[in-house]
C-alpha cells in the first residue's frame, strides 16, 4: 500500500513538472490569536511567498501578506470572521478585504470543518476585483481518539476559489504536531490549479509551513 | 530567503511555553499485548460485534485503560485501572431511550440550571463488581435489569449569555453527582 502511495504521488509530482505554467516555492506563514472575550478572538498574521521554480530554478522572493481579523463566535463551533490584508508584490500594494462563516463539528476522532469566504480586491488603477470561495477541510489524530499536546495529525483541505471570471481548486495535505495547548505546526503541501475555465493550465506547488499561537 | 529566515525569527520571540502549569493528560492507542491480563481477561469472552479498540489515558491522576467496542449496536467503553480491576462500564444511547421518569428528573434539574439547553451525548454508567457486571454482556433479549446506574449526559446549555459545553453525572434518581463546564478544544487551524 505504501509503495502504491509512493508511486502515485512521484506520478502526480512528474505530471506537475511537465505541465506549462507551472510554479513551485514556499509558503511559511504565522497566525497569532488573541482572545478578547469569550466570543470575540482578534487573529493576525504573516505570510511569505518564495518561489523555487518557475520555468527554471531559481529561489526569488514573490511577496509578503500581513492580514488582521477579528472573529465573532455566535455558536460553540461557528464564527464570522472579518479581515483585511495588505499584499506587498514587486512594487505595488493589494488590498483585500474579506468576510468568512466557519463550521467546524466533531464525528468521532474526526473534525470536519467548513469555510465560506467573500474577498474583495483594492489596487490603485485597477477596478475592485471580487472572489468567492468554499474550503472543506478534515483533521484525524494519528494516535488515539483526540489530537494531544505533543501528538501528531493529519489534516486535508479542499478549497474551491471562483472571481467571477475563472475558478482555482486546492488540495492541501498537511502533518501537523500539537507543540502544546496554545500553539501547534502544519507542514504540508498546497497545490493549487488555476484557469480551470480559460485554460486549465496555471498550475502551482507550494511546500507550505503554518504556526499556529493562541496568546 | 534573506526576508524569510528574518520573518520566523522576529515571530518566534512570541512562542512561550506555559505547558509545565497545565495538567498533563494523554491518550493514545495502544495494542492488546500492553494490557494487563485482568482487563483481557474479562474482556475475552464477551462477544462484541466489532474488533476490542484499547487505549491507555496518562495523566496527573495516573493511568487507565479503556477498551472501546460495540455490543448489540451500541458503544460500550470499559475502564480499568493500572492494574486491570474493572472500574466501570459506559455505554452510549440515545437520550429518548432512558426511563421515562429518570428523563423527566434530569430535564426538570437541567430547566432550573440553563435558560436554554440541548443533549449532545447520553451515557449509562455502570459501577460494580466484576461478576455483576459481566451479566450485561450475557444477555440477548432486552430485559430490563436493575442495575445500579448513573448517568453521563453532554449538553451545550446557555445560562445567561453563552453557550458552553457541560458534563453532568446523574444517579437513578436524577440528582446530580458531579458537573463540569468545558469548552472546545482550539479550532485556529481549522478556521484559518
Amino acid at each position: 500500500m505504501k509503495k502504491v502511495i509512493f508511486l502515485i504521488a512521484l506520478l502526480t509530482f512528474i505530471n506537475f513538472y511537465s505541465q506549462e505554467n507551472f510554479d513551485a516555492g514556499f509558503l511559511p506563514k504565522v497566525i497569532l490569536s488573541k482572545k478578547l472575550s469569550d466570543k470575540t478572538k482578534w487573529i493576525n498574521s504573516i505570510e511569505s511567498r518564495s518561489i523555487l521554480y518557475d520555468n527554471i530554478y531559481k529561489l526569488k522572493h514573490s511577496l509578503i501578506d500581513y492580514s488582521s481579523i477579528i472573529s465573532l463566535k455566535t455558536e460553540l463551533n461557528q464564527t464570522f470572521n472579518f479581515g483585511y490584508i495588505v499584499r506587498f508584490i514587486d512594487n505595488s500594494i493589494i488590498h483585500r478585504t474579506f468576510q468568512h462563516y466557519n463550521f467546524v463539528s466533531k464525528f468521532q476522532s474526526l473534525k470536519i470543518g467548513n469555510r465560506i469566504a467573500f474577498e474583495q480586491y483594492y489596487q490603485r488603477n485597477s477596478k475592485i476585483n471580487f472572489r468567492t470561495r468554499f474550503r472543506f477541510s478534515f483533521e484525524k489524530p494519528l494516535n488515539g481518539e483526540r489530537v494531544d499536546v505533543k501528538e501528531f495529525y493529519l489534516k486535508f483541505s479542499n478549497e474551491y476559489l471562483y472571481d467571477f471570471d475563472d475558478l482555482e481548486i486546492r488540495f492541501s495535505p498537511y502533518l501537523g504536531f500539537k507543540i502544546s495547548k496554545k500553539d501547534r505546526i502544519e507542514i504540508g503541501l498546497d497545490y493549487r490549479i488555476g484557469e480551470i475555465i480559460v485554460s486549465g493550465s496555471d498550475h502551482n506547488l507550494w511546500f507550505r509551513t503554518t504556526w499556529y499561537i493562541s496568546i | 530567503m534573506k526576508k524569510t529566515i528574518y520573518f520566523y525569527l522576529i515571530f518566534s520571540l512570541f512562542y512561550f511555553e506555559s505547558y509545565s502549569q497545565q495538567k498533563f493528560e494523554k491518550e493514545i492507542r495502544v495494542k492488546a499485548y500492553q494490557i494487563p491480563n485482568k482487563a483481557l481477561q474479562f474482556i475475552q469472552n464477551i462477544d462484541f460485534d466489532t474488533k476490542v479498540k484499547w487505549y491507555k489515558e496518562i495523566s496527573n491522576d495516573g493511568i487507565t485503560y479503556e477498551a472501546k467496542s460495540y455490543y448489540l449496536k451500541n458503544l460500550f467503553s470499559l475502564e480499568f485501572s493500572e492494574s486491570g480491576d474493572l472500574i466501570d462500564i459506559e455505554k452510549k444511547v440515545k437520550f429518548r431511550e432512558l426511563p421515562v421518569i429518570t428523563k423527566n428528573k434530569i430535564l426538570t434539574s437541567l430547566q432550573t440550571r440553563f435558560n436554554k439547553f440541548k443533549i449532545k451525548k447520553t451515557q449509562i454508567q455502570y459501577i460494580g463488581n466484576d461478576g455483576v457486571l459481566k451479566e450485561l454482556f450475557k444477555i440477548k433479549t432486552s430485559q430490563n435489569f436493575k442495575f445500579q446506574v448513573n448517568y453521563e449526559i453532554i449538553i451545550k446549555g446557555k445560562k445567561v449569555k453563552n453557550y458552553f459545553f457541560y458534563e453532568f453525572l446523574f444517579d437513578n434518581n436524577g440528582i446530580v453527582k458531579r458537573k463540569l463546564k468545558f469548552d472546545i478544544e482550539n479550532q485556529l487551524n481549522m478556521e484559518f
